[in-house]
């Protein structure tokens, strides 16, 4: 007898791992998770054994890294509102969506599944196939669903705060920025780096200070050629005499 | 308990022909639910069942038909997202991917029925693909450096 097959999107937390449990035996089904790699800090190579040991029957890491910087997080900085809060921690769930149909079409499964009550990933995998079935698996005990997995590329690092004022050139081709200080970058490495630099300078309060700069860069100068931004610190800082 | 129910009922039209709802019924309290026509209606409304073939018997709507064109162009993307390196040992092809992937683009091989594979095996970022002989393994490695 065949079971049916479920690509599961999984986050690694107490709620991913309850869900692989729950489709295997509730659908009777093959759970095959699916790992997306949007630059979380996490170890996904540990959470993709997690989910083996939830017993899911597979588990795939997707590094999906740079199509999230290049389809996402640079429209998001050129375009006219910044995204915020709960937007902004969603960002990444157009890129999960299409990970999650691209795996389940190689896997041959008829429905995906993920474990949170946010319908927005839904809504990005109904845009894409709109005949694909989405299962939710029911939330456990809210008092197991405290350890949660996640963030993103974009999300601050932990970071150093400066002292000093500082400059960064952000340089532009076709409106995608294209290197740092002169040295030309991949997407991620551009963002992550932005990230650090950024994190030193911003406020406390800044969630994604990358996103942040990468909005001032493209106010300023519209996506072409070059700009240097000048950093101050967010907050006076004393220097050992 | 829905879905446990709905995936019974789909376990038994994949056991063996149900031509009807009265029969399906049937089978359902054999395995152990007790349900109402009206509620095997809804299941079968919600689980798009049809009936079809030449015996007239419910059947799930195919939402990913594998054919073996359709197999082979999955493996022609998994491929060309996963696959980094490719060695042979006689008959024995060894492909390398990013690490996590190599199953998937091993379930990717499987699923596009190549003539030449008699089995693969995936660990995390290696998969071992089985020819059935030399010949047919060399004719495999140009197959995935061409993909």
């Amino acid at each position: 007898m065949n079971r049916r097959r479920i690509v599961l999107a999984f986050a690694g937390d107490t709620r991913s791992c309850a869900a692989v449990k729950w489709l295997a035996e509730s659908c009777r089904a093959d759970v095959a998770a699916l790992v997306v790699d949007v630059g979380q800090p996490d170890d996904l190579e540990e959470i993709r054994a997690r989910a083996i040991a939830c017993g899911a029957v597979r588990a795939h890491v997707l590094d999906r890294c740079e199509a999230f910087a290049r389809d996402v997080i640079v429209p998001a900085a050129a375009a006219p509102a910044p995204p915020d809060g709960e937007a902004l921690r969603r960002l990444p769930h157009p890129v999960i969506a299409a990970a999650l149909l691209e795996v389940a079409a190689i896997e041959g499964a008829n429905a995906v599944a993920y474990a949170s009550t946010d319908q927005s990933l839904a809504e990005h995998i109904g845009a894409i196939d709109p005949a694909m079935n989405v299962i939710v698996p029911p939330a456990e005990s809210p008092e197991t669903s405290a350890v949660r997995a996640g963030g993103h590329l974009l999300l601050r690092p932990p970071a150093y705060t400066a002292s000093e004022p500082a400059h960064v050139t952000i340089e532009f081709h076709d409106r995608v920025p294209v290197s740092v200080n002169g040295v030309p970058l991949g997407l991620r490495e551009l963002i992550e780096i932005l990230s650090l630099i950024g994190g030193e300078y911003a406020a406390a309060t800044a969630e994604a200070p990358a996103l942040d700069l990468l909005r001032a860069a493209y106010s300023a100068c519209g996506g072409r050629g070059s700009i240097t931004l000048q950093l101050h610190p967010a907050q006076p800082v004393p220097v050992n005499s | 308990m829905k879905a446990r129910r709905q995936s019974a009922i789909v376990d038994i039209i994949h056991r063996s022909p149900v031509r009807s709802q009265e029969q399906l019924r049937r089978s359902m309290r054999k395995a152990g639910f007790d349900v109402t026509q009206a509620t095997l209606s809804r299941d079968i409304r919600d689980l798009g069942l049809v009936k079809g073939g030449a015996d007239g018997a419910y059947q799930a709507p195919p939402l990913h038909p594998r054919t073996p064109q359709n197999g082979q162009s999955l493996l022609h993307r998994a491929a060309a997202d996963y696959l980094t390196r490719v060695d042979r040992v006689q008959q024995l092809v060894v492909l390398r991917t990013g690490p996590g992937q190599a199953q998937l683009l091993g379930v990717a091989i499987d699923a596009a029925s190549l003539p030449e594979v008699v089995g693969t095996l995936a660990g995390d970022d290696t998969i071992l693909v089985i020819a059935r002989d030399t010949r047919r393994a060399r004719a495999l490695v140009k197959r995935f450096e061409q993909l």
